[in-house]
């Protein structure tokens, strides 16, 4: 059985996230989340990540000296108390981030509590203990020892790993899963929050992983049996940059990226450089942002959330199921890779980066009934 | 003066919404007019003496106003042979996939 999040009505959840990173410290300061929220809704995006507290400090986006411990003012239990609220009264799901830098160990775990505490209230709520806690030097396991989830589902937000290189070596998996046999394996909760790699990213593509790499969470859950989702991959912006922070402009990456995420995985989240300020993208001033959020949420619209429940398929893998032509030398896609997932008799399929000329051929039986307007190569087949 | 209406699937008006005129065959960025629907949905261009058709685009821009429109509604070209004509556009709803999310999730293994 693939690892599966289940609604109470017994319906597959598939993940649909957005990045609102200071969304919180916007309403605790007072600012209204309306646009934030009409955003979201517009676009179908079911679960917000949010980050409890933050050590940024004064930033070209705002002073945030106040959210560096905002548990020390009074007003932070009910402020979480009314944001929880208020989600759950617009009907999007809260992934609350507790710790976003090294703190001390008693007081990560009476903040990561408190959450817990709170989030036990409201059940569109799933924490996360912390966010890249291996870039950040968080404990979780150590945090969370001794912490009472209530029962409320979560994760910890580990997911690095360390393999065996081909020469002995430590292989590190920042944001993939190396080679077996493992030798370390991250803490883990209910499910886990991947953060696929990014630090190869140079634009243009130097790299042919980035538009495929939405895969890499079916990998973590193969191996560990839990859901994974792809919960911040390369960010969207205006300007496209490298390194830490990178940030991506090409839709056509992305969307490769991000419909693999849904084919294969729970799903993955929007990242922008507007949602880490807890804005929504101005449609004027980031129109980039915007047009790429909206054209994954058209990609949203077309890929059902279950399709991650299908049967797993690829060229050469299950070349007598895989539902589309494919060229024996892997050059239809400029990253020689595509995935489709088969439901009965309905597949969902991707080629990213389809080479120039390329064309959806159904195979096997299978009949291409739609593709993803502006993203032909995102493509929906019968038999 | 060609008179622009504006509509949903419903025929409702849609307000607020970008129109640009171009020339013939000409994108939406190289358009030379550009004017946004009244609260019954309308606009107008004077026929100007430019060229013998032209294409009308709709929703390529985002007015301060409205910030969710191209979200909305699917953008639209329509060529127009005859500016003297009224124009009714209707625009496609995008929807949304949206549905309310209720009561909390598990996970199965």
């Amino acid at each position: 059985m693939t690892p599966r999040f289940v609604r109470e009505d017994g319906s597959t959840f598939g993940w649909r996230g957005a990045t609102m990173f200071l969304l919180h410290a916007r309403f605790m300061r007072g600012e209204s989340i309306d646009d934030q929220i009409e955003w979201m809704h517009s676009l179908g995006v079911n679960i917000a990540r949010v980050f409890m507290r933050v050590p940024w400090g004064v930033t070209p986006f705002g002073d945030w000296r106040f959210y560096a411990q905002p548990e020390r003012d009074a007003n932070y239990e009910p402020s979480v108390r009314a944001f929880l609220q208020r989600f759950t009264d617009e009907g999007i799901r809260v992934q609350p981030v507790a710790l976003t830098d090294s703190s001390q160990m008693s007081e990560g775990r009476a903040l990561t509590q408190q959450l817990f505490d709170i989030a036990r209230d409201f059940e569109l709520v799933t924490p996360q203990t912390a966010n890249e806690p291996n870039v950040n030097g968080i404990d979780t396991k150590g945090v969370m020892a001794g912490v009472n989830r209530h029962g409320v589902l979560a994760c910890a937000g580990d997911y690095l790993t360390v393999g065996t290189a081909p020469d002995g070596s430590d292989e590190v998996g920042d944001g993939f899963m190396p080679s077996p046999p493992l030798k370390k394996t991250p803490f883990m909760l209910d499910y886990g929050d991947l953060h696929t790699e990014r630090s190869w990213h140079q634009p243009p593509i130097s790299s042919d992983r980035y538009p495929r790499n939405g895969k890499e969470p079916l990998e973590f859950i193969s191996t560990f049996g839990i859901p994974w989702v792809d919960g911040e991959p390369v960010g969207f912006g205006e300007v496209p940059h490298a390194g830490s922070g990178a940030r991506l402009t090409d839709i056509q990456q992305a969307m490769g990226h991000h419909a693999i995420a849904h084919l294969l995985t729970p799903g993955s989240t929007l990242h922008t450089q507007a949602g880490l300020e807890g804005r929504a993208p101005d449609p004027v001033s980031e129109p980039i942002q915007t047009a790429m959020c909206e054209d994954i949420s058209r990609m949203w619209r077309f890929i059902p959330e279950s399709c991650y429940l299908g049967q797993y398929s690829r060229p050469h893998l299950s070349p007598d199921t895989f539902p589309l032509e494919w060229r024996a030398d892997d050059s239809d896609s400029l990253v020689k890779h595509a995935y489709a997932s088969i439901l009965g008799s309905e597949a969902y399929a991707c080629v990213p980066l389809p080479r120039d000329g390329w064309e959806a051929k159904g195979v096997n039986g299978w009949t291409v009934e739609r593709q993803l307007d502006g993203f032909p190569f995102v493509v929906h087949l019968t038999r | 003066m060609a008179q622009v209406q504006i509509r949903d699937q419903r025929g409702n008006p849609i307000t607020s919404v970008a129109v640009r005129l171009a020339t013939e065959h000409q994108s939406s960025e190289l358009a030379y007019d550009e004017r946004f629907t009244d609260l019954a949905g309308n606009t107008a261009f004077p026929a100007p003496a430019l060229a013998p058709s032209y294409t009308l685009h709709v929703n390529y821009t985002d007015d301060c106003c409205r910030r969710n429109l191209r979200a909305k509604y699917k953008p639209f070209s329509l060529g127009v042979p005859n500016l003297n004509d009224d124009i009714v556009i209707v625009l496609e709803d995008l929807g949304s996939s949206f549905t309310p999310e209720v009561g909390a999730l598990r996970v199965e293994k």
